[in-house]
């Protein structure tokens, strides 16, 4: 492969930064630059002057400003796919909201329930209404049970905020790749 | 409109077989109502080819460095029959305008 001659060199160098200037990626910017390249040795193999064939494609940046305006202002269609995926994403969303919500009130129905189900069994016997509440089971039953349920609330709780945490990071995480598809 | 009619001559262009940048431009410069520049073609191909229309790949030439060829997808061929369908009815339409004793589309 031959060098090209200083002048397409330093054309295809300006066009290369005209594009990163528009904001395409580099790869972009280098395959343009080989393709105008590759244009240009055709036409001087066809017996066109340089200066001609770069009057033809214009200035770099006025080349530069051409794919900006071809490519940036008209994004590609979105394909009709990714309206099923955001149409999925709202219904597991919104899933993971009523998932959450139930949650968190078994949760903390159990924590109330585990809290108070241990003052009980501690202080049962001082209090007086001890009868209703121990409902006959041994008193250590009722302070363990309480603890486990207790516990279980906790956890609960935890995995709400988890669930929370995720279904409120998921729609920014879906326009993070829309935007990388952009060139 | 003109965008419109480059779209459809390139995408006919590459109907039967790949191509590349230089040779699109001449074969295009045959009919000089497109106006079509190198300064537009090359990024017309570069959307069509980001839009699936086309695909791309490079291929060593004997002449000089590698040129950039360029093929119809189905997707393009999809859509090339779809504007020849509308190019010919738009054609048929207003030919009957212009001369009321040509056919109705």
């Amino acid at each position: 492969m031959t060098t090209p001659s200083p002048v397409v060199a330093r054309y295809l160098d300006q066009l290369a930064h005209g594009l990163a200037d528009c904001g395409l990626p580099a790869d972009d910017s280098q395959e343009i630059a080989r393709e105008i390249e590759s244009h240009l040795a055709d036409a001087a193999a066809a017996g066109t002057p340089i200066a001609e064939s770069i009057r033809r494609l214009g200035s770099p940046q006025e080349l530069a400003r051409a794919y900006a305006v071809e490519l940036l202002l008209r994004p590609a269609p979105r394909p009709r796919r990714q309206a099923w995926r955001s149409a999925a994403a709202v219904l597991t969303s919104l899933l993971t909201y009523a998932i959450a919500g139930a949650l968190l009130v078994l949760g903390g129905a159990l924590a109330i329930a585990g809290v108070v189900g241990t003052l009980a069994g501690l202080f049962a016997p001082w209090m007086p209404f001890e009868p209703t509440l121990r409902s006959g089971l041994p008193q250590i039953v009722v302070l363990c049970g309480s603890l486990v349920l207790g516990g279980l609330g906790v956890l609960l709780l935890r995995l709400v905020r988890t669930a929370w945490r995720i279904a409120r990071a998921r729609p920014r995480s879906v326009n993070v790749s829309q935007k990388e598809k952009l060139p | 409109m003109r965008r419109g009619l480059l779209e459809l001559s390139v995408l006919a262009l590459l109907e039967g077989e790949a191509s590349y940048g230089y040779e699109i431009v001449n074969r295009l410069a045959a009919v000089p109502q497109l106006a079509s520049g190198e300064g537009t073609l090359y990024p017309l191909l570069r959307r069509l080819r980001r839009e699936g229309l086309l695909e791309a790949f490079w291929q060593e030439s004997a002449a000089g460095p590698p040129r950039q060829y360029y093929r119809l997808t189905p997707g393009g061929r999809a859509t090339l029959n779809r504007m020849r369908r509308q190019w010919r009815e738009l054609a048929k339409g207003i030919g009957h305008l212009l001369d009321p004793r040509e056919p109705k589309p």
